[in-house]
């Protein structure tokens, strides 16, 4: 791969990055006073683990396992395991997105 | 009858639905003013108030106890239990709620103010709120022979303390 591609697909990541954080920050509140400091769904007191976790528990996931011939069972370990992961908090004192 | 106030992630329909089956406690949804309000927020609201709180926010006593006043009407937290690594879904905590239930059968009838128990699926650990700090802890668990006379006691001694 010439440098020139190497330096365009390293901004192009860089890029989606950029839309991802800014994409989060639209949708995601963090604040040390609301919920422990844990990622919520903006404007809520509803953590995103939750959110995933609640996915995970639901029917939503037979039909979207059926739809696309997956695992629901591994769907749903998988959702789990990003709700543990998001399960924390990620501000501490007066750190807040809000 | 009595009646809980919940908290937004506990406010589901079908927590709603089942209570009301169940016929013998009254919950109220978080109204809709209260929506994403910050901890010190919802504290200051129901605090006050005649219902008793109940939560899946585990850290709300621990890390806001200076906005708990001595006298409130109870807290519940329910909380996965530290052997338990899943995130909290209202079908946990509901499965949590009637283990505790099932043996304490005049929960719906005990005077639970000034109390903050935390529930999980081992047992219940009461404490309660002395001037700004979080005070005798006692853990009461669902092997011992007599948890429900245990855990009536001390809720009847922090009521009485109004």
């Amino acid at each position: 791969m010439s440098l020139a591609n190497e330096t365009s697909r390293a901004q192009q990541l860089q890029e989606r990055l950029r839309f991802a954080v800014e994409t989060l920050n639209e949708c995601i509140d963090v604040d040390a006073n609301l919920r422990g400091g844990i990622p919520v769904v903006k404007g809520t007191r509803f953590p995103v683990s939750q959110l995933l976790a609640e996915i995970a528990d639901s029917e939503l996931l037979s039909g979207l396992a059926l739809e696309f011939s997956l695992d629901g069972e591994v769907i749903r370990r998988l959702l789990e395991g990003l709700s543990i992961c998001l399960d924390r908090p990620l501000a501490n004192g007066h750190v807040s997105t809000r | 009858m009595a009646t809980f106030q919940l908290d937004e992630c506990l406010s589901a329909r079908k927590l709603l639905r089942a209570c009301a089956a169940e016929g013998v406690a009254t919950v109220r949804p978080m109204p809709r003013r209260l929506k994403g309000s910050l901890d010190p927020t919802i504290l200051a609201t129901f605090m006050p108030a005649m219902s008793p709180l109940l939560t899946v926010d585990a850290a709300i006593a621990d890390e806001h106890c200076g906005d708990i006043p001595d006298h409130h009407p109870g807290i519940v937290i329910i909380a996965n239990a530290p052997t338990v690594p899943q995130t909290m879904t209202v079908s946990i905590a509901q499965r949590i709620l009637s283990r505790l239930k099932k043996d304490f059968r005049e929960w719906h009838r005990t005077d639970l103010r000034n109390s903050i128990l935390r529930v999980t699926q081992d047992g219940v650990e009461v404490s309660r709120v002395i001037d700004g700090s979080l005070q005798g802890r006692l853990v009461i668990s669902f092997s011992e022979l007599n948890w429900t006379e245990k855990l009536s006691e001390v809720l009847r001694e922090n009521a009485a303390n109004a």
